[in-house]
């Protein structure tokens, strides 16, 4: 994986002497560690599995997957980069498998289409409630959502996204355009209506 | 500030806010998650037993089958061609030159033309002993002996059963009452009921368990099977091949079930575009497995009167659900759908057999009875809120063959 976005990987844990610890408990089964692992990490895991499901209890359950999978496969975390990155990408694989088996991902896209993009920057979403931006990225189709969330936002390049996903790397790219125009457009349809993430002010 | 963020990237600024983003998960996932760990735990250390089980069993079977391989193949090279080779003997010089037929004694090989030792000799060094030759007498005499220890078997057993050409008189193999010695190929085939038991990895699945529990069916279907059974003694035998069978149930979503739980799951699991639930319709999923199954079993049989015996067997299966399909009745349209991917394909089925067994002759055997089988691991895969687990009950009839030349 190209790790483009390494600012993703911050620890939550801070001690890094606490973490090793509490991973090793939970590699010798020791459910009291697990349930702190999982408390520990579990909000934010959930908040990457929300922009991937479709709703709040498909997120949950790709969540519930995903740390059966990550305490499973826990043994094999050479202690080397962030434990959140090993774990944000075992929980995105999960989602990714969830979505592959259970839901019919459309990549229907006119590629001619989705060449002809507006260059799009990142003022509109600097300004927008995260809360608002996460729904817009739930409000695009399956396809164009997973594409984006997995190049824009996990830092996949589009030749791994197309492997993930059993499709064309041009159809990954071509996804992505789309993806990134529709949601641009409805950002700026937002700013129109004024909704910003002004300072101090945060959502509940 | 506005100038500032002009030049920042739309992925960046994209992944920024994603990061920035969580939630809390509801307070009983955590419950989810430790069952989850629970199950798999559990069914890691059923595996492995089950694996442990069967090795020891395979090895067991194969260590018999050598030892009893070559206690025979011992017996046949003693048979065939003698301890020593006939240069090795002191044979005097007027046994040499005897040149009467020799006499017939069963199970000595008369094929070896070139040879001036009588056959009488030969049965000597059949038996290993080479300290004295017998004379004419002493051949005849012997004779006489195996040929009264025939007619007492003949007497006693019901049908004794020579070998000849083994050369050694442990070798009149005299068949069991069973007429079961060695090899033997059974098919059976037969009529089941298939059911499933139901557990719920999680607490949002016990809606859909209490509603299943209430409305599911039980399916029927067939099982046939393909065996080689080999008996180790009159009464334990071995069996392993192939089956196929069709197991299954059927799922009814009637008026009442208006849990949206409920036809969240099945739209979601079942690709249903639509709800599966509406007003004043039912709904009926009829669910079949078909199964390709590998068993080893182990049986155990008795004699109860005269060619009426009885046999119960015991073993595991791995098994292999080749084909599943799902058959929707939904406003009087019926839908033929292939198996979702949420279903597991490998399992692993407890087995059981209870038959009559009636000897037609020394070769085929009819049997009647019951078969049964257990799986032991869920239909779905772990991550399915859903443990489901299926069985079968049926009639079976069946027909055994011993193989020829045993």
């Amino acid at each position: 994986m190209t790790v483009r976005n390494s600012r993703l990987s911050q620890p939550i844990v801070r001690s890094m002497r606490d973490e090793v610890s509490l991973i090793k408990a939970c590699i010798q089964q020791n459910r009291a560690a697990q349930k702190k692992l999982y408390e520990l990490y579990s909000p934010k895991m959930l908040g990457v599995c929300y922009r991937y499901a479709a709703s709040k209890e498909e997120a949950e359950d790709m969540l519930q997957e995903g740390f059966i999978r990550a305490f499973q496969k826990l043994d094999t975390f050479r202690f080397q980069g962030s434990f959140e990155g090993w774990l944000r990408r075992i929980i995105v694989n999960t989602a990714i498998n969830i979505l592959r088996k259970y839901q019919n991902l459309k990549y229907e896209c006119d590629i001619e289409s989705a060449g002809n993009t507006p260059a799009a920057s990142g003022d509109a979403i600097t300004s927008m409630y995260t809360k608002e931006v996460i729904e817009l990225i739930r409000a695009l189709p399956n396809g164009y959502r997973t594409v984006l969330n997995l190049y824009a936002v996990e830092g996949y390049s589009h030749r791994e996204i197309a492997d993930m996903l059993g499709i064309n790397e041009s159809s990954s790219r071509s996804q992505y355009t789309r993806a990134k125009t529709l949601l641009t457009k409805r950002l700026e349809e937002l700013e129109a209506f004024g909704v910003k993430d002004h300072a101090g002010i945060s959502l509940p | 500030m506005r100038e500032f963020r002009f030049h920042k990237s739309f992925e960046d600024e994209l992944a920024k806010k994603a990061d920035q983003f969580s939630m809390q998960p509801s307070s009983r996932l955590w419950d989810g998650v430790e069952s989850g760990l629970n199950k798999g735990a559990a069914v890691k250390a059923r595996i492995k037993l089950a694996g442990i089980g069967s090795g020891i069993t395979l090895i067991a079977l194969l260590a018999i089958l050598i030892w009893r391989n070559n206690d025979h193949s011992t017996s046949k090279a003693l048979g065939d061609k003698g301890v020593l080779p006939p240069t090795s003997l002191n044979i005097p010089a007027e046994l040499q030159q005897q040149s009467a037929p020799a006499p017939v004694i069963p199970g000595i090989e008369q094929s070896e033309k070139n040879t001036s030792i009588p056959s009488a000799v030969k049965t000597i060094k059949a038996e290993g002993s080479i300290a004295s030759i017998p004379s004419k007498e002493q051949a005849s005499s012997q004779n006489r002996m195996e040929s009264s220890s025939i007619a007492y078997n003949r007497f006693h057993i019901d049908k004794p059963e020579l070998n000849p050409g083994k050369g050694n008189k442990q070798n009149y193999r005299i068949k069991s009452q069973n007429y079961t010695d060695g090899w033997n190929l059974m098919v059976q085939a037969g009529a089941n009921y298939n059911y499933r038991n139901l557990n719920t990895a999680n607490p949002y699945a016990d809606e859909v368990k209490s509603t299943r529990d209430r409305t599911d069916r039980y399916l029927a279907g067939l099982a046939i099977n393909a065996r080689v059974r080999y008996f180790w003694s009159e009464r334990v035998s071995f069996s392993t091949g192939i089956n196929y069978r069709q197991t299954g149930e059927r799922i009814a979503i009637q008026e009442a079930d208006t849990s949206p739980y409920y036809n969240a799951l099945f739209n979601e699991y079942h690709y249903s575009e639509k709800s599966v639930y509406r007003p004043g319709q039912t709904t009926t999923f009829t669910n079949r497995y078909h199964q390709i199954e590998i068993p080893l079993m182990i049986h155990f049989s008795r004699t109860i009167h005269g060619r009426l015996g009885v046999s119960s067997g015991i073993g595991l299966a791995a098994v292999y659900s080749f084909s599943n399909h799902y058959k929707l009745y939904d406003y009087r349209v019926y839908h033929y759908a292939t198996a979702p991917i949420f279903l597991r394909n490998f399992n692993l089925a407890l087995q059981g057999q209870l038959m009559a067994e009636y000897r037609l002759n020394s070769r085929f055997m009819l049997q009647a009875g019951i078969d049964a089988s257990y799986n032991m691991l869920s239909t779905y895969a772990d991550y399915y809120p859903i443990n489901q687990k299926q069985y079968s009950v049926g009639g079976m009839l069946g027909v055994q063959w011993r193989f020829k030349g045993q």
